[in-house]
Formats: structure tokens, C-alpha cells, sequence
């Protein structure tokens, strides 16, 4: 088989695995459902945790955990839920368009976005403002 | 005067199509019986990992080629192409392979390369593609000195590589469970690699077998797969990106972003390099040693079982 055939073989087969997924319908996104959801996920990552409470963006995308001190974050990566456990001092808090954008010091998950109502976003601003 | 090397065929280009065709056999029957999962942007980071390394490796085979063909000026024996050096090397160069994976993963220098191998939560097919762009840094290449200085030829040792490298390719599945016992006993198998790839406390740092998982028996890493405690793929602190770039280099940024503080001393710096994984200076972060040790406080009838400490 030759140099080039087998070039075309993996470009044309790359596009066709990665089709077929989206075809199937796995390039749908997670979404976080509820508070439970977010806490069981959270937990699996940090056992030792204790959450005492939280909110799920309406949006379903992320959710935000209380857990004394620090806080907890999950969002969605695809169809799968990344977590971190935070201090309000390691983030650049601002305000978006539906609520509030976390930017984080880590290239490895640089920025989550919370769509809250004004009650939520209240008390989080509170939690973990000021603004930058 | 030695023989010269036969033209070996370059087995992984050969393997492309089974590659190809067997993802989406796998696409396809995942989706019928929900045994398989993929993502679509998780794969396509997958296979462009995988293609960056195809393309990493090729402009960097010089480096490779010119220091083996110069040890091989210096070995003890020249020991051919017959069957049984093949055989032979491949043994041999499967135990190579299970200390470079070993050292890949306790040493965070060797773990800024093949980290990215893991970084996917899931594990199927397109998993075993996500290949490091990196590897060349690391200098473990150089474990493969000693089998050159022996007398085995660069070519064969290639040779044995590539077919370690599509033996591997088949056990990234969650499709095939158990195999037969005495396969399972000799061979790395889906079933032993889907513990390796898992974050489970009790998983973690097990199985680093290429082909044969007798290695791991040997040298007590071995961890069976426990039907009880389901794998959860991925790294502990799982990426939030798919960016093919912060996959392919994170670590090796976090080591320079880590090495650059200016509160540490020359001490810390070197074990930021060269320590285990989640090693830190003033004990934030978490090593699989202490992660295992937690799930033990927090499990204490565990304690003792495969896996996890006393």
C-alpha cells in the first residue's frame, strides 16, 4: 500500500468516525440536571468533601457548591462533567450576559460561565466577588 | 561486515485501515447495545492527537535513527534478523516497555508526555490513538540503548515496537469483557487495561503492561478488574478543554509555571521535575499514593485489598 493511499485512508476514515458519532447522536452536551447530580459527581472526584449546598446554572452547564471555605465547581466538557475545588481569591470573578463568568488560573479549564437568577446571583456575587 | 536489515513493513501505517474500520464497528455496535460510548469532540481530539503524533514522530525519527545507529557501532553481538531475534526482542523490548510506562507515570517528567494519553473520560478504540507529541523530550527513548548494545538491529527493534504499539491499539475497549482465564493471565487484556485507564483509587498506577501482563504480576503492580467497583476514566483532575494544544502540552507548562515560583528552593524545583505526579512543596496537591491512602481513611474495610494500602 502506498504512502499516499494510506494518507487518504486515515483522512477520509478520520472524517468518517468522527461523522458517525455525530450522526449517532453523541455530540449532544451533558447537562447538568440538578443540585444531586452535581454533588454526586463532585463527591466522585472529592470524596471527603462536604457540600452544603449550591446552585445548577439554569442553563444546566455548571453548577456551583458550597463547601465552607473553598467552593466546588462542575461543568460540562461534551457529554461528560469536569469538577475543581476552589478558593474565591484564585478567581477573576465578572459579570455575563445571564450571569456570572468564572476565569480560572488553569489553562486546563480556563473559564465556566453560570447563568443564575438574581436571587443566586446575588448571594454568589457575595460568595465570591468582588468583580475584576 | 553485517547483514544488512531486511525491509520490515511498517506495521501501525499497515494497521490504519483496521484501525478505521474497527472504530466504527465499534461506533456502531456501541450504539445498539450501549456498551461503547464516544463523544464527537472527544474523538476528533483523539485521532488529531493521533495523527500529531504520526507527523511529531516522522520529523523527529532522525534523532531516533542517529543515536541507535550510532550505539549499534558499539554492540556486543550482532544478532540478526531470524525469527527467534525477532521473538526474542520483542520479549524483551515488551519489558523495556513496561518500565518506560511505569517510570511515564511516576515520574511527573515521563507523566508530562503520556499524561495525555489519559486525558479522555472515556475508553474506547479512539482512546488508544491519543498518542503524546512529546515523548522525544523526555529522553526515555533511551531505554531502548541496552537491546541495541546487545546485538538486536534498530530495524528489528522498530519492528517489535510497531507490533507492541497495534497490540495495544485493540485492548482500549470497553466492548469485550472477561477473555479466557489463561489469555488473561498472560496477556494484557481490554479487561486489564481498562483498570489502568481508570482513576478509581484502588486502579490507580496498576497494570503497565504493553503486551504481556506477566510484567505486572512480577513486579506488583497488578490490579485486577473488580466487577464491584466500575472504572472511571481519565486523569484526577480531568481537563475542561478540547483543545488539542493545552491536551498535548499542559503538563509540561504546568511543570514550567511550577519550576518558575520564586518561594521555592533549587531542592523543590528538582522534584517538581522529577518527583511523583501531584507531588507539591507544601502538601496541596495529591500523589496517587495519598489519594489511595485517603480512600482507605475514608473505606477502612478496604484497607489491605488489591490495590490499596494497609
Amino acid at each position: 500500500m502506498s504512502f499516499w493511499m494510506v494518507q487518504l485512508i486515515s483522512v477520509v476514515g478520520v472524517a468518517a468516525v468522527i461523522a458517525l458519532t455525530w450522526a449517532v447522536g453523541w455530540g449532544k452536551r451533558a447537562r447538568i440536571a440538578s443540585l444531586e447530580a452535581a454533588s454526586a459527581r463532585f463527591h466522585a472526584d472529592f470524596p471527603a468533601a462536604e457540600i452544603k449546598g449550591g446552585v445548577v446554572g439554569k442553563d444546566g452547564r455548571a453548577a456551583l457548591l458550597e463547601l465552607g471555605e473553598e467552593f466546588g465547581l462542575v461543568t460540562v466538557l461534551g457529554d461528560e462533567l469536569v469538577t475543581r475545588k476552589l478558593r474565591a481569591n484564585e478567581l477573576a470573578l465578572k459579570r455575563g450576559e445571564d450571569g456570572l463568568v468564572l476565569e480560572l488560573p488553569d489553562p486546563t479549564l480556563a473559564r465556566a460561565q453560570l447563568a443564575l437568577d438574581d436571587d443566586m446571583l446575588a448571594h454568589w456575587e457575595t460568595r465570591l466577588g468582588p468583580y475584576s | 561486515m553485517t547483514e544488512a536489515a531486511p525491509a520490515f513493513p511498517d506495521i501501525t501505517q499497515l494497521a490504519v485501515p483496521f484501525f478505521i474500520a474497527t472504530m466504527l464497528i465499534e461506533i456502531v455496535i456501541g450504539r445498539f447495545t450501549g456498551r461503547a460510548k464516544y463523544e464527537t469532540r472527544d474523538t476528533a481530539v483523539s485521532l488529531a492527537m493521533g495523527l500529531g503524533s504520526v507527523i511529531a514522530g516522522g520529523l523527529l525519527a532522525f534523532v531516533f535513527a542517529g543515536v541507535f545507529f550510532w550505539l549499534w557501532r558499539y554492540r556486543l553481538f550482532s544478532l540478526g534478523f531470524s525469527w527467534w531475534v525477532i521473538a526474542l526482542c520483542f520479549v524483551l523490548d515488551d519489558l523495556r516497555y513496561y518500565i518506560f510506562h511505569r517510570i511515564s507515570h511516576r515520574v511527573r517528567w515521563g507523566w508530562a508526555s503520556h499524561v495525555n494519553h489519559h486525558t479522555s473520560q472515556h475508553f474506547n478504540l479512539s482512546t488508544a490513538l491519543r498518542q503524546t507529541w512529546s515523548d522525544i523530550f523526555t529522553g526515555l527513548f533511551l531505554l531502548r540503548a541496552p537491546l541495541v548494545l546487545l546485538g538486536f538491529h534498530p530495524a528489528v527493534i522498530a519492528l517489535c515496537g510497531g507490533i507492541n504499539l497495534v497490540y495495544q491499539y485493540w485492548i482500549h475497549t470497553e466492548l469485550i469483557g472477561k477473555l479466557p482465564r489463561w489469555f488473561e493471565w498472560v496477556m494484557n487484556t481490554p479487561s486489564h487495561h481498562r483498570v489502568h485507564h481508570a482513576t478509581n483509587p484502588k486502579y490507580l498506577d496498576a497494570n503497565f503492561a504493553g503486551t504481556f501482563i506477566v510484567w505486572d504480576k512480577m513486579f506488583g503492580s497488578f490490579v485486577p478488574e473488580d466487577p464491584a467497583e466500575p472504572c472511571r476514566y481519565g486523569i484526577v483532575k480531568n481537563l475542561g478543554t478540547f483543545n488539542v494544544w493545552t491536551v498535548a502540552f499542559h503538563e509540561w507548562w504546568g511543570i514550567l509555571k511550577d519550576i518558575a515560583r520564586r518561594d521555592i528552593s533549587w531542592r523543590d524545583r528538582v522534584a517538581y521535575m522529577f518527583s511523583v505526579p501531584g507531588w507539591s512543596h507544601d502538601g496541596s496537591r495529591l500523589t496517587a499514593d495519598m489519594l489511595k491512602a485517603e480512600h482507605v481513611r475514608l473505606h477502612p474495610e478496604k484497607a489491605g485489598t488489591k490495590g490499596l494500602p494497609r
